[in-house]
């Protein structure tokens, strides 16, 4: 009986030490008048462009063949990075009335307005790149990948799944289509099944890491703009599969910091989404393996010396 | 003069040598795939993780032999001990491999075609073959069908308890096959018990023991 209830709290005190959520990193608050002056504002841009509003939409002179290619998701919208901001913080002057300015997308505050720091290291970055060693760097701007009515930064998703869909989005939607990939390069679109095949259960890493964790170089700060060519990309299985999976500088560097070590698993924070063999060992089932091991081995070597001796002495004895 | 008793047929030989060195490299690259190491690999990821899957499934087909080969012939009745006495005769063993050997008695059980194990054979190879291996063959396998595994379970990855199992279980054949290799010395000969598994023939038979199975 003493047995069987040890063996219920060891479960509910597995599930609970196992369970517990790895806490998201929460953005900085907003004033609530501030939130609502900004939807206020965002609110009369939406009158045209967003799905509703359009569908309702009878204003004369709108182009609506133009406009289709301009509507926001109100709910994905407020879900990004930029979900607070104000449309006309980016979209200035030349946005504010309608019909809008004729030359409006120069009056667009591009991403360095606000992230300076940042553009200058992504951009040399950059310059090192496939994408700009290629020579179609002009064909790039943040926004080809980074579409700021959608991204999200990694650090405040819930799932390093999501991270992974939204990551991976960004290179398919021009190494998934040709047509796309014809926009920005006159080369043919490269195979990706066949370039990957030396990759094993290939479904199951793409859908487990973003195509930067190899096609980057490591960077211990942010994660490197400097996107690697096939031949210089990341082959070596150990670069994860290990304890000191470099997964701890990528995918997972948001969560490192929130780690605590979890019934003795290495990276227990990858091992909530998944198990990597090499990366996600279990350092106390490693070490009692090992002291039952070092017994055997002990015990086996102890039987041999016995033996050798009891030999000795029967050979002696006989003569 | 000695008596010889055949009680290894060829086909049981090639059989165990065979799971013998498809067990040592699943051993070697199985620790090599658990243990990584960047700097120091035993052998490097993805050359273990081929040797490892080509000698999983290797072994798993000589499970199948064996699984067919025990029903059609009745040998699975080898591995089930006599209820009977089986703690005097565990006993009796377990004497002989501290005591009686040292003391260089003879063995009291010498195996026949018939019956090749001994009490405490008998318990390690159940507990080998029909426990360990099974579990092992059947984590390894799934772990080649990763997405047939539950997304979370108690908030890890669903692969996880198959892993846990699939390790545990390989260290205890692991384990088992230091225990095998070192009991393989302890006949009347060092060398004895190896000549049996390479020429089929148990040359001990000039002891006249008092087998413990009728």
């Amino acid at each position: 009986m003493a047995a069987i209830k040890t063996v219920i709290w060891a479960a509910i005190g597995l599930v609970l030490l196992t369970t517990s959520a790895i806490a998201q990193i929460e953005r900085k608050p907003i004033a609530p008048e501030d939130l609502k002056n900004i939807q206020d504002s965002n609110a009369k841009c939406l009158e045209c462009h967003s799905e509703g509003g359009f569908d309702t939409l009878n204003r004369e002179g709108v182009d609506k063949d133009k406009l289709r290619d301009h509507l926001v998701d109100l709910g994905v919208y407020e879900g990004s990075n930029h979900g607070r901001v104000e449309c006309k913080a980016c979209h200035v002057k030349g946005f504010e009335e309608f019909p809008h300015a004729a030359d409006d997308k120069k009056q667009i505050n591009w991403c360095d307005e606000c992230h300076t720091r940042k553009f200058l290291r992504i951009e040399m970055q950059f310059d090192e790149s496939v994408h700009a060693k290629e020579g179609i760097k002009e064909k790039f701007t943040c926004s080809t990948c980074h579409d700021p009515h959608v991204f999200q930064a990694a650090k405040y998703m819930n799932s390093p799944r999501d991270v992974v869909r939204q990551d991976n989005d960004f290179c398919l939607s021009c190494h998934g289509s040709d047509q796309s990939f014809e926009q920005v390069s006159k080369e043919a679109r490269p195979d990706l099944v066949e370039n990957h095949e030396w990759l094993p259960n290939r479904p199951l890493h793409w859908n487990a890491v973003r195509c930067v964790e190899c096609h980057t170089p490591v960077s211990k700060k942010v994660m490197s703009h400097e996107i690697l060519p096939a031949e210089k990309a990341e082959k070596r299985c150990v670069a994860c599969h290990s304890a000191d999976s470099t997964l701890r500088l990528r995918l997972y560097k948001h969560m490192v910091s929130e780690e605590r070590s979890r019934v003795g698993f290495v990276n227990s924070m990858i091992l909530n989404e998944a198990y990597v063999i090499g990366a996600t060992r279990n350092v106390y089932l490693d070490l009692a393996l090992g002291i039952f091991a070092a017994v055997v081995v002990f015990i086996i070597v102890l039987h041999s010396i016995l033996r050798i001796i009891a030999a000795w002495v029967r050979s002696r004895r006989n003569g | 003069m000695a008596e010889r008793a055949y009680i290894m047929p060829i086909a049981l030989r090639l059989w165990h040598w065979t799971n013998a060195l498809l067990m040592i490299l699943l051993i070697i690259s199985g620790a090599s795939l658990h243990f990584t190491d960047p700097v120091i690999p035993l052998i490097r990821f993805d050359i273990a993780r081929t040797i490892h899957n080509v000698s999983g499934i290797g072994v798993s087909v000589l499970y199948i032999f064996f699984a067919v080969w025990n029903s059609a012939t009745g040998s699975w009745r080898q591995y089930i001990p006599e209820l009977k006495g089986l703690k005097a005769n565990l006993d009796r063993q377990n004497y002989y491999v501290f005591v009686g050997q040292l003391k260089g008695d003879a063995p009291h059980v010498v195996p026949t075609p018939e019956q090749k194990f001994n009490a405490m054979q008998q318990l390690t190879y159940i507990g080998v073959m029909y426990i360990a291996m099974p579990v092992v063959i059947v984590t390894g396998l799934a772990f080649f069908y990763p997405e047939l595994a539950p997304a979370q379970l108690f908030g890890f990855d669903g692969l996880l308890p198959i892993a846990v199992l699939h390790y545990v279980a390989g260290f205890g054949l692991t384990m088992f096959l230091l225990g095998h290799l070192y009991m393989g010395t302890t006949g009347t000969t060092v060398a004895g018990g190896f000549r049996m598994m390479i020429t089929g023939w148990h040359d001990e038979h000039d002891e006249k023991p008092e087998n413990e199975q009728p």
